[in-house]
């Protein structure tokens, strides 16, 4: 047999038997597949071993946390970053970190506090993660917020899920930026300090403060650290002065006493959240005039309500005079004396840098500028006089009014 | 032209029928029925349980049949508790819808109503119950009010009221509570 014709008896060979060889090769190739995927299987599996898979569990769950603080704080970008990187490592992450015993993180964060000898410093910053990761090892169904001290029978409290403890945490705030009362609240128990740590809510409070200029909390390290860091003025309470001048009294028939009376009066300067501010001058002391101040609506001699509006540490506002209704003056002449108030309208312009007093912060206020432009109707003819002197106008420094925060009207959203 | 008396009673009648009745059925309102956590069926009418808008919902969904035997299910809700959202419901189901504008939020002034003040004066265990109920049954009206009640609770107390109010327990280390008052100090008065 010539060499040709081999091959030929060869692939004729091959043909007459193609269709079992065919098979044979393909159900080799199959097992020859088969092998390869499962030897290429999934890190995780039991091809793995359990020194790599606990690794890997283990970058997952960091990644996870990470991404969970994250998002918390509002950095929802790359939040998903991590959370994107951790469900590439172990696709169910989510439940793991969960329900899997942290076995590694929990002994150590026990046995440290059990030792009682957590460091101080580690504790500053990292006292809100240690709280977490304390809480997420526990189990899902049996996370609570709180515990009872002693056994009731009555339903407690920590029934509610964390998102309506969330949502009566926004009526303690209310629209009136009661944050003292909700840092006490995170001084109860753990469960509360990271209910009232929550970001959500702290967001809120600074959209509410600064509105449109409230920026990014990425240079303050989160919401909570930009409301308490950045200036801004203090709502639960009013900002007062006190000035004293020395007036003569009547001189008696002989000339032998010269008596004089000390005056003493207040200047009462109260913000309101949503941007209305009251100025009050008043002998009154404080105790009978904090009261009047607490409703934006109410009216007294010696008010001035308006509008202000706060740029880094420098406050202007620009109030008017409120008019109150005098009753007793008869029917022709409130006729008169409308007429007369009408022919003038003075406006006040006041302008007041905040600072600290020495550990309470944005509690001062200093006089910059105070003057008031009257608008004379008639001729249309305005003039501007500068109040401010260099004796009349001391610090206001703010005191905090408990009535103004005993009760909220409308829930912070 | 139809005399004042005779317009009246027309409206009233066109009012009090409901739409699917044909004209030969007795005239009556719809009603629905609910059942408690431990099987007990209240039996109330439509537009009262509309308030609720998880009931709502379902109605829509589901539609509504007016000779439906079949109560609705509440197992989250028990018997006690269901009795006094079906009275605050009842008392309430004449409100207007609460206002969108902000403007009107900030103006308002007034407190929980004095029928309201009356009918939380229950004791703290009712008062959870409630808010859970109001959420469950997505009850806006009622939860607002509740969480409000609780909120006031909370305001204006130092941390060992609140957890004497609400039996809490102090689970945080001497380390922990000494970092949590650091941070918070920025809120103190000397």
């Amino acid at each position: 047999m010539d060499d040709s014709s081999i091959p030929s008896l060869l692939s004729s060979d091959v043909q007459g038997n193609s269709n079992l060889d065919l098979e044979d090769e393909l159900s080799s190739f199959r097992s020859q597949w088969q092998q390869e995927i499962k030897s290429r299987s999934p890190r995780g599996q039991p091809g793995a071993t359990d020194s790599q898979n606990d690794y890997v569990l283990e970058q997952a769950k960091v990644l996870f946390l990470k991404g969970s603080q994250l998002e918390q704080s509002g950095r929802l970008y790359e939040a998903v970053e991590f959370y994107k990187r951790a469900t590439q490592l172990v696709p169910d992450i989510e439940f793991q970190v969960d329900f899997t015993s942290l076995h590694g993180p929990r002994e150590r964060q026990e046995s440290e506090s059990s030792i009682g000898s957590v460091d101080n410093e580690e504790l500053e910053d990292k006292l809100m993660e240690h709280l977490q990761s304390l809480q997420l090892s526990e189990d899902v169904n049996s996370r609570k917020s709180c515990h009872p001290e002693y056994d009731q029978r009555t339903t407690h409290i920590s029934v509610l899920p964390v998102e309506l403890l969330n949502y009566i945490l926004r009526w303690v705030v209310s629209v009136d930026l009661d944050m003292k009362s909700l840092e006490n609240f995170s001084e109860v128990c753990r469960g509360f300090y990271l209910a009232a740590r929550d970001e959500g809510i702290w967001r809120s409070a600074c959209q509410k403060v600064w509105g449109s200029n409230t920026g990014k909390c990425k240079k303050f390290g989160g919401w909570r650290n930009m409301y308490i860091q950045r200036p801004h003025l203090l709502y639960n309470g009013c900002y007062i002065s006190k000035l004293s001048y020395v007036r003569p009294g009547e001189k008696s028939l002989d000339n032998f006493y010269r008596p004089f009376h000390v005056v003493e009066y207040y200047r009462y300067v109260r913000f309101f959240p949503d941007g209305a501010v009251t100025i009050m001058t008043s002998p009154e002391d404080p105790p009978s005039v904090l009261p009047k101040l607490k409703h934006k609506y109410t009216k007294d001699t010696g008010m001035l309500t308006g509008v202000f509006k706060q740029i880094g540490d420098r406050v202007t506002a620009v109030l008017k005079r409120v008019k109150t209704k005098d009753q007793t003056i008869p029917y022709y002449k409130k006729h008169q004396r409308q007429r007369n108030n009408n022919d003038m309208e003075m406006t006040y312009y006041v302008e007041l840098e905040l600072s600290n007093v020495g550990k309470k912060s944005f509690a001062k206020l200093q006089w910059i500028d105070y003057s008031v432009t009257t608008k004379y109707m008639m001729t249309g003819q305005e003039n501007t006089c500068q109040l401010l002197d260099n004796k009349g106008y001391p610090d206001l420094i703010f005191s905090r009014v408990r009535s103004y925060t005993s009760s909220s009207e409308i829930p912070l959203l | 032209m139809l005399k004042l008396s005779e317009t009246k009673k027309r409206n009233i009648k066109s009012s009090e029928m409901p739409r699917s009745y044909a004209c030969d059925k007795a005239v009556r309102m719809p009603m629905i029925k609910l059942q408690s956590l431990e099987g007990e069926v209240f039996e109330i009418d439509v537009e009262i349980a509309r308030q609720s808008v998880t009931i709502k919902t379902m109605l829509e969904d589901l539609g509504v049949e007016d000779d439906d035997e079949e109560p609705v299910p509440l197992p989250n809700v028990n018997a006690a508790i269901l009795r006094k959202v079906i009275a605050w419901c009842t008392y309430h189901k004449d409100d207007p819808p609460p206002p969108e504008d902000d403007e009107n939020k900030e103006k308002r002034t007034d407190d929980i109503c004095s029928w309201d003040a009356e009918f939380l004066k229950v004791d703290q265990g009712t008062l959870f119950e409630l808010i859970l109920a109001a959420n469950y049954l997505d009850i806006k009206g009622l939860l607002d009010v509740t969480c409000k009640t609780v909120a006031n609770m909370i305001k204006g107390k130092s941390p060992e009221e609140i957890r004497k109010t609400f039996n809490i327990k102090n689970d945080f280390t001497p380390a922990e509570e000494e970092q949590v008052r650091k941070e918070n100090e920025w809120c103190e008065e000397k």
